[in-house]
């Protein structure tokens, strides 16, 4: 019982960590410092890719300044921003390439799962890991100390 | 009632269809990096 407490006390703090991620994001996309950088197709759906000089990523920009593409481009990042902050989609994986990382933003209204934290048997296997190291790898740890 | 709690909408796969297919093509045609933000070579 006091494990199945400390995993829901666990799960809290993921979701809280995946919530300010999204808040986060959300405030840079406003902010201007991250922008829409790709769109990754899946067979359920798609996900954004967002990013900026924070990340190691460039922003995108209209070609020819345009003002009517860099409108549309503000647009959709405040959209997102607002998908973000509502928590209607959240920040789904981070995509690592050689200049830097960045957010991928995934939830059901682009038709793709938005993430769940999940430490699944964690405390089994934590029960289980102790029971094992400490059968058979009793560690002398007088032999340890110089 | 926090803003999570209203319902979210699932579209179908042809209004999926529909969003994505002009956001890859803005994405593809209109726009280029931000010149200042690459990083010197």
């Amino acid at each position: 019982m006091n494990d199945k407490r400390k995993t829901q006390h666990e799960l809290s703090i993921l979701r809280a960590i995946q919530r300010d991620m999204d808040i986060i994001t959300a405030g840079l996309l406003l902010a201007g410092q991250f922008t829409i950088i790709g769109i990754f197709i899946t067979p359920d759906g798609f996900a954004l890719s967002v990013g900026g000089p924070l990340s190691g990523e460039s922003r995108i920009e209209s070609k020819n300044n345009n003002q009517a593409v860099d409108a549309t481009i503000d647009a959709i990042d405040i959209l997102l921003a607002m998908l973000l902050i509502s928590g209607k989609v959240g920040i789904g994986a981070i995509t690592v390439s050689s200049d830097g990382f960045s957010f991928t933003i995934a939830g059901p209204i682009f038709g793709t799962q938005k993430p769940d934290p999940t430490l699944p048997n964690a405390p089994k296997v934590f029960k289980e890991f102790n029971t094992v190291v400490s059968k058979h790898f009793d560690i002398d740890m007088d032999s340890q100390k110089n | 009632m926090a803003l999570t709690d209203t319902p979210t909408i699932r579209p179908s796969k042809g209004s999926l269809f529909l969003v994505a297919l002009p956001i890859i093509i803005f994405i593809l045609f209109f726009t280029q990096f931000k010149s200042p933000d690459r990083p010197p070579v």
